[in-house]
């Protein structure tokens, strides 16, 4: 497995930890009331550097530098994966809203805080299909990524 | 990735020189093992400084190691399979 692959199989841990945190924060399981913002904002940041930054340091020391890590054909599939998933995000935008003109019409507002929610999954569409069709191209990351 | 129309020699030539691992090949062409897997077993077709570097690497020219086949032509007269 290449660093490639581990960079998507890190985009889909990654999708599902954005996933994880907004169905968090959206149920309320976790109960913040009474704490202070800034302890808050501290929490977060701590789990970022547990579930985000661990895993990017551990991905790069695991790299073998003398290797050639990114040739020609991981540009290619990196290329067409990148516009996959673009497409995917740009298409997500533009069904949430068509969805809000027709439902709510041209001339209605919409609060800030669903605007970004509509980005956070815009987002992570485009991480997990991005990291799909990397893995997809590779063969699933089969013996040395090859089937 | 797509299985490619161009079919090829590397397997071949690398052991006819000297037996010659993939990884050595991966080395002398500046790219990685995977690719030549890929390569080899025709679901990567390379670029052209790619497919030049192979063939200077068994001092051979481009067309004695890549092939390209379609439905309307037949196997080139250079192939050794031809």
């Amino acid at each position: 497995m290449n660093m490639t692959q581990k960079g998507a199989w890190f985009g889909i841990y990654l999708s599902a930890m954005l996933v994880a945190v907004a169905v968090v924060d959206l149920t309320g399981i976790l109960d913040y009331k009474g704490f202070p913002t800034p302890g808050i904002i501290v929490w977060h940041m701590l789990l970022a550097v547990v579930f985000f930054v661990l895993p990017i340091v551990w991905l790069n020391r695991s790299r073998k530098k003398s290797k050639v890590e990114l040739d020609e054909r991981d540009r290619v599939i990196i290329k067409r994966s990148v516009i996959a998933a673009s497409v995917s995000g740009f298409t997500i935008l533009c069904i949430s809203y068509l969805v809000a003109l027709f439902l709510l019409g041209a001339e209605a507002s919409i609060k800030i805080s669903l605007l970004s929610a509509i980005i956070y999954v815009a987002f992570i569409f485009f991480m997990l299909i991005l990291s799909l069709v990397v893995l997809v191209q590779y063969g699933w990351g089969g013996k040395d990524g090859e089937k | 990735m797509a299985k490619s129309d161009l079919k090829n020699q590397i397997r071949r030539l690398r052991f006819e020189n000297g037996e010659m691992t993939q990884q050595q090949l991966a080395n002398k062409t500046g790219v990685t093992r995977q690719t030549i897997i890929a390569i080899e077993a025709g679901k990567y077709a390379p670029s052209l400084p790619l497919a030049f570097k192979i063939a200077r690497t068994f001092g051979m020219p481009i067309e004695d190691i890549f092939q390209y086949e379609d439905e309307d032509s037949q196997p080139s007269a250079t192939s050794p399979d031809a």
